[in-house]
């Protein structure tokens, strides 16, 4: 034990004899920078860390609840303003069907004739007749 | 020697950032003569370019960023930074160009004047907002891989190194309220002409709950699944993952209800699907892509992941052939008629 305590002692002082070495100062301001930002990030971190760990179980719970509402919401198809829009328009076209849509080419836009005989512009032309 | 150098340099970057300039240019200008044009579409992307810029870099960053794409010379890490700025510049741009086709799209099914004709012609309007926001990233990507090419060539410096930790909270402030104005200004701009019934009959439409439940609530619980140890590449992992999943879940719905011939569960699938990939978009360039910048930024990340990289550029485009595939639903009848 004795014996082993020496051999740290004398690889202790070897090591401060090689080391001791003179920094150039802008050197050792620059390490000493280096340090305190690394030691900001790291204080940084933790707290980021303890901040986001202490809600995580509330976050689960209610990213959980949050997602099968959703599911259930879409599953039993619940009334929403888009899709009551969206089936409107839907029927629309299952009327009048897609041979109502008139190309003209030599133009600059696309013109489109609805089915109830409205000329409808689309950006280039000039008339609009509704 | 030396100056004869530098001037010929700076006058192939001043080439170069004209020549970028007239090809955005040249894209709306021909759009203007072709007709193709969406005023509303580009104010968002500009606006809200920026605003994404300032809520993941600080202003000093940005200022580099657009020093070293001027010309400036500097060490391999302020270039490898600036590289980074104009790359997630170009991802932004990319990912706001999809969401504001898919915002478009919502306003254009919410709004029934015109008839099918009109409706359908405003739905295909609303692709022009992509068409802008490749443009913008091809151009963006321009200064980023030729300073990263520089990086790899540059000395490294003794002063150089992470950038030094410093709050940006005015310009995380400024960017979210710009991204605000940016959002509600370009709602209005493309509501404006559209009659409406009820108060706030938009905001209604646009907010459909299923999508915001089940966007908000996957994306929340992969990160957390995912854990703090990936930081902000978990959120974007979150987001593009549900996105994806809606994406699918929407198309399956919907071709039940070709089968089952119902037009209601074709409806309620179309809205799920433009819906959640507009707030998974949305999700992405606001809450996970400022996030996984700053981290860039202060040096506790290399770069990027590989799979952020991948759902950035893969999951927009996934959403904008979904907006395709929903419009031929839209108009495609389920029988002929007669």
């Amino acid at each position: 034990m004795t014996a082993k305590q020496d051999e740290s002692n004398g690889l202790d002082d070897l090591l401060r004899k090689a080391l001791a070495v003179e920094l150039p100062a802008d050197v050792e301001a620059g390490m000493r920078e280096r340090i305190a930002l690394f030691r900001a990030g790291t204080i940084r971190d933790e707290g980021r860390t303890a901040a986001w760990l202490f809600p995580r179980s509330a976050w689960a719970v209610l990213s959980i609840l949050m997602l099968a509402a959703g599911i259930l919401l879409q599953g039993l198809g619940s009334r929403n303003p888009l899709a009551e829009k969206i089936a409107h328009i839907k029927a629309k076209a299952e009327v009048s069907g897609p041979d109502s849509i008139e190309r003209r080419s030599g133009d600059s836009g696309i013109r489109v004739i609805a089915p109830d005989g409205d000329r409808v512009r689309f950006p280039g032309d000039k008339e609009v007749s509704t | 020697m030396t100056v004869i150098k530098q001037r010929e340099a700076r006058g192939r970057v001043f080439m170069a950032w004209l020549v970028a300039a007239a090809v955005i240019a040249a894209v709306i200008v021909s759009g203007l003569f072709s007709g193709l044009t969406n005023e509303a579409g580009l104010f968002y992307l500009v606006l809200g370019s920026v605003a994404a810029a300032l809520m993941g870099f600080s202003r000093r960053e940005i200022g580099a960023a657009f020093q070293h794409a001027a010309g400036r010379p500097g060490a391999r890490e302020d270039l490898k930074r600036a590289a980074y700025f104009w790359e997630a510049a170009a991802r932004n741009a990319w990912i706001l160009g999809v969401q504001g086709s898919a915002m478009n799209f919502t306003i254009a099914l919410g709004s029934e004047s015109g008839g099918i004709a009109g409706i359908s012609g405003r739905m295909i309007q609303s692709y022009i907002v992509t068409l802008y926001g490749l443009v913008l990233a091809a151009v963006w990507l321009v200064p980023a891989m030729k300073l990263a090419g520089q990086a790899e060539r540059a000395p490294a410096a003794m002063t150089s190194g992470p950038a030094p930790l410093r709050p940006m909270l005015v310009e995380r402030v400024t960017g979210y309220v710009l991204f605000a104005a940016a959002l509600g200004l370009t709602i209005f701009f493309l509501v404006g002409g559209y009659p409406q019934n009820g108060p706030l009959p938009f905001a209604k439409i646009m907010l459909h709950g299923p999508a915001l439940l089940v966007v908000f609530g996957g994306a929340i619980a992969l990160a957390l699944f995912i854990g703090v140890s990936a930081g902000a590449r978990s959120m974007t992992l979150g987001f593009a993952m549900t996105g994806l999943i809606c994406l699918l879940a929407g198309l399956i719905q919907a071709l039940y209800g070709f089968v089952h011939a119902s037009i209601q569960e074709i409806s309620a699938a179309i809205a799920f699907i433009i819906s959640a990939s507009s707030f998974a978009l949305l999700g992405l360039v606001i809450i996970a892509a400022p996030l996984e910048d700053r981290e860039v930024m202060e040096g506790r990340r290399q770069g990027p992941g590989a799979l952020s990289r991948m759902f950035w550029t893969v999951f927009p485009l996934l959403t904008f052939i979904f907006l395709l595939l929903t419009f031929i639903m839209v108009i495609t009848p389920m029988k002929k008629p007669g």
